[in-house]
């Protein structure tokens, strides 16, 4: 005892108490060095101060609050103090976002409703680049990233953005914008541990290329643990489908890096070229069916690559009319057990905004994209044919028309769009903006959207169950599901199946389409406090749906003959997507805003949805009904304090309820997110956040149990 | 050893921190609007030459009188201008202008503008800051003016520039430096 005192405790306890001094002497050494809290401005010279940009005390950008739609924009302030590390969990800032882990590097996202794996009406742009995967319909999480820090906003729209962004915009747009290089001058460098992140780090560069010319050049790394160990004896998570794995046990590694060079060599021609590649991995562990006698236990390191080439060109020929001009070239190649495939896109779009008669505000775009991909055949999927060129057409105008100015303004439009699988699109829409008020804004809109079919709506076909009737070993029927949710029964050896369930797409597959009304209100009652409304009612038609087909009518499925598994059985099941489903969703989302002191500020988020769906009379389909009713949580409501202790030490927490999803299993939960920063100087910044940390782990989309974890972080800005 | 390594660490980033907050301080790129006003105004203080009989001695202060009354209430200037000192008056009524070197007028109502250039119309050593629309072709001698820039249709940037009225700052007997004049968006009036 005396031994371990003497060798261990007693040193110990010298350097603690060493270590404090220097740190209160360092302390109170830097709170003399530190200014008065708020900058002076007065520092800067009149040249800098024109660079600054300037926010009313409110902190509402004018234009959003002026928005006929249901716009929240996440600011880079909002982010840094959040202390989430992806994009995903960024989102979960913005009210009425449906965000869940599904695993280490899968979320669920959408707004709205009709969130699932691959949530297919939710669209979402970096810096005007779609990364909506033409594929599957869908975001692949696990690759949209950038430099957090280098995010200037998100802006979260809820509800149809379909007039200016095309078709997939069905429930909600999600825009990334990042800063440009003169906002992201000098050196920032971050780095930071912690135990589900045992090292994370980024670096990034900005400085300036004769007088007009700016540039930033950045590198990001980080590894993330599994949340579980594989168990070779864990049993009954034998996913099948897409995707098709144990989500839990992936790690996740991830390197990007990129750079963005603007160019304004007059002010009324500005111009802007970024590039970023990147290279993710994860070993996954997952137990697959490779023949009918049962699984086999798989390991596979998955490896996801990719990157893109985006330059814009933006001309204002007058004070009233100006023009964007925007090209962009994007690659990924994707080996895992979810996907093998590569892809090619080429973009190019082009906008001119004007002024017509004074009191219209017309803006007009046209856009192509050529999209060409090859896709291997996967784990019990193929593609026919295994490499295609897409081109999609697009148009569309828009005319902001001020009824009267400054109080009612009425913005009609429509977008046209001509893509390879449902043909032609038209999406109008009409909204209207009343503002009797400086303090309060009433809109209403009208819109309609569609998804359109993806490639793998059209030309997948692939095993999605297998079937245990009464007859075989187990003596239990059972299903398995298609999207990875549901369950293959408790593993026994003996386990035979006799029926396999296969999907095909479809030509005769069309859009989905919702025609949504929406209300907002916005009203400011008090210096500081932000209270935003929105009620929406959307009827969808056309949803997709799983029919059971005869044997004879499958169009996709010949190529199962050269499948040994598939060829031993004697009962197949085959199934298309077809229309056959019609939806109804409502809901209410409230956002409250209120900074209650220059050192406190609460925001709190209610959003309520209910959806009903309605498969007509001739469908076959068992499952899509309760899965999509079942998958969005009908509750959720959040709460964020932010507290400046002292001018230099930050404190967050976040709270959020999310109610229950019957058809994923999990239960309603609450989880808290905090964060405690300390910025000795304007130049670093020490933070710890951790993440979840109520005591129980829980289950947000999967069978994966989201646990606590906790991470440091060093900022440095030189 | 891994004691060694981490103490390592810990005296790096100490000495990191020395470094660090003796250096410049990173410049905020948003501001509050008032906050940034609130520094441009000092810099017009920096290169406005007043007369000497606008000031009791080498160290009287500057006084900046403002409009309304609470719009600068959290503002602080740390520095001085020389040997002055800018102080905060807030406007409270017609009689306190005159013994204002600066009086800024943080409205936009036009009427309610020109009515108070008016009433400083024939006063020597006042230099007037506004930012309601034509405020400078109003009489006023610089006037703030926001520059916007198109982030994309939802949103826009803002930034400050300002215009300068030559003829008005004459007859306020007020002389500008050519630094002031060179970073103007515009400069009315002859000189």
């Amino acid at each position: 005892m005396n031994n371990i005192l003497m060798r261990c405790i007693l040193p110990l306890s010298c350097r603690i108490s060493a270590a404090l001094i220097i740190w209160v002497t360092a302390l109170f050494w830097l709170q003399s060095v530190c200014r008065a809290n708020g900058f002076d401005f007065a520092e800067l010279s009149l040249e800098e101060l024109k660079n600054v940009e300037i926010i009313s005390v409110s902190k509402k950008p004018e234009k959003i609050s002026e928005a006929p739609a249901a716009v929240f924009v996440i600011t880079a302030e909002d982010i840094r103090r959040s202390g989430a590390t992806n994009i995903p969990e960024i989102l979960r800032l913005a009210p009425g976002m449906e965000v869940a882990r599904i695993g280490t590097n899968s979320w669920a996202v959408s707004a709205r409703g009709f969130n699932e794996f691959y949530a297919n009406k939710l669209l979402v742009m970096i810096d005007g680049r779609s990364v909506y995967t033409p594929i599957f319909s869908g975001v692949f999480w696990d690759v949209q990233d950038t430099l957090i820090a280098d995010i200037d906003r998100i802006e979260v729209i809820r509800g149809p953005g379909s007039i200016l962004w095309g078709a997939n915009a069905v429930n909600g747009v999600i825009n990334i914008i990042t800063k440009k290089a003169r906002e992201t001058q000098g050196g920032l460098f971050t780095a930071g541990a912690g135990d589900r992140e045992p090292g994370f780090g980024s670096i990034r560069y900005g400085g300036t290329s004769g007088k007009d010319a700016c540039y930033r050049i950045y590198a990001k790394y980080f590894y993330r643990e599994p949340f579980d160990t594989p168990d070779e004896n864990k049993t009954g998570k034998h996913y099948l489908g897409t995707p098709a794995e144990d989500m839990s046990t992936d790690n996740w590694q991830s390197f990007r890096g990129g750079f963005r060079f603007d160019w304004d060599p007059e002010p009324s021609n500005a111009l802007s070229f970024q590039g970023e590649a990147y290279l993710n991995g994860d070993d996954m562990m997952s137990e697959v069916w490779k023949n009918s006698r049962g699984p086999e236990l798989l390991n596979e390191s998955s490896e996801v690559a990719g990157g893109h080439l985006l330059g814009s060109w933006q001309h204002i020929i007058s004070d009233t009319s100006d023009t964007v001009l925007q090209f962009y070239y994007d690659r990924t190649r994707r080996d895992s057990l979810q996907a093998k495939y590569s892809i090619n896109i080429f973009d190019a779009d082009f906008q001119h905004r004007f002024v017509f008669a004074s009191n219209h505000e017309i803006t007009y775009g046209l856009g192509y994209r050529f999209i060409s991909d090859e896709i291997e055949d996967f784990y019990l999927t193929s593609f026919d044919p295994n490499a295609r060129d897409q081109y999609l057409f697009s148009a569309f105008v828009q005319d902001e028309i001020q009824l009267i100015p400054d109080i009612l303004r009425l913005t009609l439009g429509s977008k046209f769009e001509h893509n390879d699988f449902s043909g032609f699109e038209i999406q109008p829409g009409i909204r209207l903006l009343w503002m009797p008020h400086k303090s309060h804004s009433l809109w209403a809109a009208v819109s309609r959207a569609v998804r359109s079919p993806a490639r793998s709506d059209h030309d997948i076909s692939k095993i999605t169950g297998l079937e245990s009737s009464s007859g075989s070993v187990t003596g239990e029927p059972a299903s398995v599901r298609i999207s990875g949710t549901e369950e293959i029964p408790e593993k026994t050896t003996n386990t035979a199946f006799d029926t396999v369930n296969t999907e095909s797409g479809s030509d005769s597959f069309d859009s989905e389409d919702v025609i949504a009304c929406e209300i907002g209100y916005r009203v400011q009652p008090a210096d500081g406090l932000w209270i935003d409304t929105a009620f929406f009612y959307n009827r969808y038609r056309g949803l997709e749906s799983k029919e059971e087909i005869p044997a004879d009518a499958v169009l996709a499925g010949g190529k199962w003959e050269s499948n040994d598994f598939v060829q031993t059985q004697d009962n197949m099941n085959y199934f298309q997507p077809e229309n056959k489903m019609e939806g109804i969703t409502y809901g209410i989302e409230l956002a409250a805003d209120w900074q209650a002191a220059e050192w406190c500020r609460l925001r709190a988020a209610y959003s309520y949805l209910t959806m009903d769906m309605s498969l007509s009379e001739d469908s076959t389909d068992t499952r899509s009904k309760s899965e999509i009713e079942g998958s969005s949580p009908e509750h959720q409501f959040s709460l964020w304090s932010s507290l400046d202790i002292t001018k230099q030490l930050e404190f967050d927490v976040r709270l959020r309820y999310i109610s229950d999803l019957p058809a994923r299993n999990t239960d309603g939960y609450t989880a808290m997110d905090t964060r405690l920063a300390w910025k000795p100087s304007e130049n670093l910044e020490f933070s710890i956040a951790g993440q979840d940390i109520t005591d129980s782990p829980h289950s947000e989309f999967s069978d994966l149990e989201v646990e606590r974890s906790f991470y440091g972080k060093v900022e440095w800005k030189f | 050893m891994k004691y060694r390594v981490s103490g390592f660490t810990f005296q790096a980033l100490i000495f990191l921190m020395y470094l660090t907050a003796g250096q410049v301080h990173a410049q905020p790129t948003v501001g509050e609007e008032y906050r940034v006003k609130a520094g441009f105004i000092f810099n017009f203080a920096k290169f406005v030459e007043w007369s000497e009989e606008a000031f009791e001695d080498k160290n009287s202060p500057i006084l900046l009188c403002v409009f309304p009354p609470d719009i600068f209430n959290k503002i602080l200037f740390t520095q001085n201008i020389g040997t002055r000192e800018i102080l905060i008056k807030p406007y409270q009524n017609d009689e306190d202008v005159k013994c204002c070197h600066i009086l800024f007028l943080g409205v936009s109502d036009k009427d309610f503008v020109q009515e108070k250039l008016n009433i400083v119309k024939d006063m020597k050593n006042i230099l007037t800051v506004g930012e309601s629309e034509d405020f400078t072709q109003m009489g006023g001698i610089i006037g703030f003016a926001t520059e916007k820039e198109r982030v994309n249709l939802l949103a826009e940037k803002r930034r400050l520039t300002f215009d300068i009225n030559l003829d008005a700052s004459d007859r306020a007997g007020l002389k500008l430096r050519s630094q002031l004049l060179s970073t103007a968006r515009k400069v009315e009036g002859s000189q």
